[in-house]
């Protein structure tokens, strides 16, 4: 099982049947932090019940969610939970009340939880106790102290184009963590375009895998 | 959905697999590629709650352990992708749609939609137009 969750054996593999790639222990720990970490809107603190609030959800208990406000709460859990039902104008009202920032922040917060629980539970080894709350300010650049932000059809503006590595581009912070893990567990976004292997994948076995689980999770784009 | 499955096709044409993404949604159908099945069942595994080992196993049996995690690394990469995109309702293209309708169509997922449709990408032409209008040029 994973050990504790301080220290540099948070995602400790090494009495798993399976050889972990030694890369990946390091980018979970580094994303626990980061996640654990104040960004532009929400406490390191409130990061951690944003988390605490999606796990809950998607194992279908009632998460404690802290000092969440309710509207952030009960997106935390949809975006967890049943990702498919958000429709605009519910994402609009979120946004409305909580914060476009808030709003990015806490759909990056809340990804990158399900894809760490994913791999982990995969493999066997259940799921990581949630990081402390780390010191320090974090995270106080929003993109659009830099760039123009755009909406480019999309529910929230952009500093790029649309696709993964621009959805949250908003709050960097948050688009760095999607984007870091993305990266790895996929394919780097400078060989996308490459239609060769994978790490012992062809490309067609590869997206059977993606597609399965975008059909379950029924995600069009 | 609709990105990957004109990523699968173009692959496929390239590695000259024969695919049939029917199998996704019914499981007597052969997926084509090979593992296919074991690939299919673990992704369906990480859909779940409280996903076990025992599809990576499976795998792992099948296509070897470094294949087996790498199935595992995509499906927790597109766990999170799906929810980034769901929740930000990412726009698709029309003319993308148009090459994914038939395998959609076969998966049932036209449903899915939600998002904004874009009619279609701006062509050079009209970039370059716009690139002179705001130079102020001709």
């Amino acid at each position: 099982m994973l050990g504790e969750v301080t220290g540099d054996g948070v995602f400790d593999f090494s009495a798993s049947p399976f050889a972990i790639p030694v890369d990946i222990p390091v980018l979970f720990h580094r994303t626990w932090m980061d996640l654990a970490t104040t960004g532009v809107a929400w406490t390191g603190a409130q990061r951690v019940d944003v988390a605490r609030v999606a796990r809950a959800a998607r194992l279908g208990d009632g998460g404690d969610a802290g000092d969440l406000p309710e509207p952030a709460a009960d997106i935390a859990a949809r975006v967890a939970a049943a990702p498919s039902s958000i429709s605009k104008s519910e994402a609009e009202r979120a946004i409305d009340s909580i914060g476009e920032p808030a709003y990015v922040e806490l759909v990056g917060v809340v990804a990158c939880l399900v894809a760490i629980d994913t791999y982990t539970s995969l493999v066997g080894e259940g799921r990581a106790p949630f990081p402390q709350p780390q010191p320090g300010s974090g995270e106080t650049r929003l993109s659009s102290d830099t760039v123009a932000l755009k909406r480019r059809g999309g529910w929230v503006a952009t500093a790029g184009p649309r696709g993964p590595h621009h959805a949250l581009s908003a709050v960097p912070g948050a688009q760095a963590m999607v984007s870091r893990l993305l990266d790895r567990l996929y394919i780097d976004r400078g060989d996308i375009g490459s239609l060769g292997p994978v790490r012992g994948l062809s490309r067609p076995q590869l997206e059977f895998v993606i597609l399965t689980v975008s059909h379950g999770n029924e995600c069009f784009y | 959905m609709v990105s990957h499955l004109i990523t699968l096709r173009s692959s496929v044409q390239q590695s000259g697999e024969s695919v049939d993404v029917a199998a996704i949604i019914d499981a007597a159908i052969d997926p084509g590629v090979p593992g296919g099945r074991h690939l299919i069942e673990l992704a369906r595994s990480a859909l779940g709650t409280d996903p076990g080992p025992a599809a990576v196993h499976a795998l792992a049996s099948t296509l070897g352990l470094a294949a087996a995690l790498t199935a595992v690394e995509a499906a927790s990469a597109f766990s999170m992708v799906n929810r980034v995109m769901m929740a930000t309702g990412q726009p698709s293209t029309a003319p993308k749609i148009a090459r994914a309708t038939p395998d959609l169509r076969i998966l049932d997922a036209e449903r899915f939609n939600h998002t904004t449709v874009i009619p279609r990408q701006p062509s050079a032409k009209r970039l370059v137009g716009r690139l002179r209008k705001r130079m102020g040029g001709r």
